[in-house]
């Protein structure tokens, strides 16, 4: 059988986001994240080069609006006006860097070449090996994150 | 200084700026390409003392766009600032002709170090 996924712990998720967000960022481990029917999100998946998909990311609304808010330097209060309105929508250009990036977490010498495949605002209709692999991960890990000027959110890791 | 950035996210070209300008190269002049072709005209039209460029992008990725570049017998330093780096990138990159390679995500410290080492 061949190896599961990397799944990054929560020093490589605080790294990456302080060096890519040039700003304090605390990372805590917390119990899985499980979104309600309703509640807004974004699902990064990752495929590997032969199609497969390997690992997703799922994060709530807040991580990816206050993420990428702080990537370009949005002033926190038209962030904030943007969660207010729940559109991650707007977010979706910026969240997309972020989660590309996040992808050198998600490799390792031993496993397959896993890359950004596609990135997917729920509720939504998802690909079924996404869906799958959300309802049923060999492995996962789920963070609060809290960036420095711009609030927290929450994100996980889930892995075949 | 004229510095090329050339990365389709308009993102990360605002970025690579900003931390450039931490780093210390402030009073340099930015241009910037969305993909290859937009790049190569740019440098082409000329007077561009670096080029930073992403590897994965549409139109022309980032290592056609070096290899075209040093085809045409242009010369200038030119990074890659990539998401991700193997071995198989760097040796095909080495190849053309790249001058250094930058992985995201940078830090300006990261940036001013390998620019100090070139300029040397």
């Amino acid at each position: 059988m061949p190896a599961s996924f990397p799944v990054p712990i929560q020093e490589d998720i605080r790294d990456l986001l302080m060096d890519l967000l040039g700003r304090g960022t605390a990372v805590d481990k917390v119990t899985p994240l499980v979104l309600e029917e309703d509640e807004a999100g974004v699902i990064a998946e990752y495929r590997t080069d032969e199609g497969a998909v390997g690992a997703v990311c799922l994060v709530d609304a807040e991580f990816a609006i206050r993420t990428a808010g702080a990537l370009t330097l949005v002033p926190p209060a038209a962030v904030a006006d943007t969660l207010r309105k729940g559109d991650v929508s707007e977010a979706l250009e910026n969240f997309r860097e972020i989660v590309n990036i996040l992808a050198q977490l998600l490799n390792s010498p031993r496993t397959s070449h896993l890359r950004l495949s596609g990135v997917h605002v729920i509720p939504g209709d998802l690909p079924e090996g996404v869906s799958s692999l959300v309802a049923q991960p060999q492995f996962r890990r789920d963070f609060a994150v809290q960036i420095e000027g711009y609030g927290s959110g929450r994100i996980s890791l889930l892995v075949n | 200084m004229k510095i090329l950035i050339v990365d389709d996210s308009k993102a990360m070209r605002m970025i690579v700026s900003r931390v450039l300008r931490q780093a210390g190269y402030g009073t340099a002049e930015f241009v910037e390409g969305s993909n290859g072709v937009e790049g190569l005209a740019a440098a082409r039209a000329g007077g561009v003392d670096l080029v930073l460029s992403d590897w994965n992008m549409p139109e022309m990725n980032g290592i056609e766009f070096l290899k075209t570049l040093r085809a045409e017998g242009n010369t200038v330093r030119f990074g890659f600032v990539t998401s991700e780096s193997t071995a198989d990138m760097k040796e095909q990159a080495v190849l053309a002709g790249v001058t250094f390679f930058i992985t995201k995500p940078f830090t300006a410290e990261a940036f001013a170090e390998v620019l100090g080492a070139i300029a040397a």
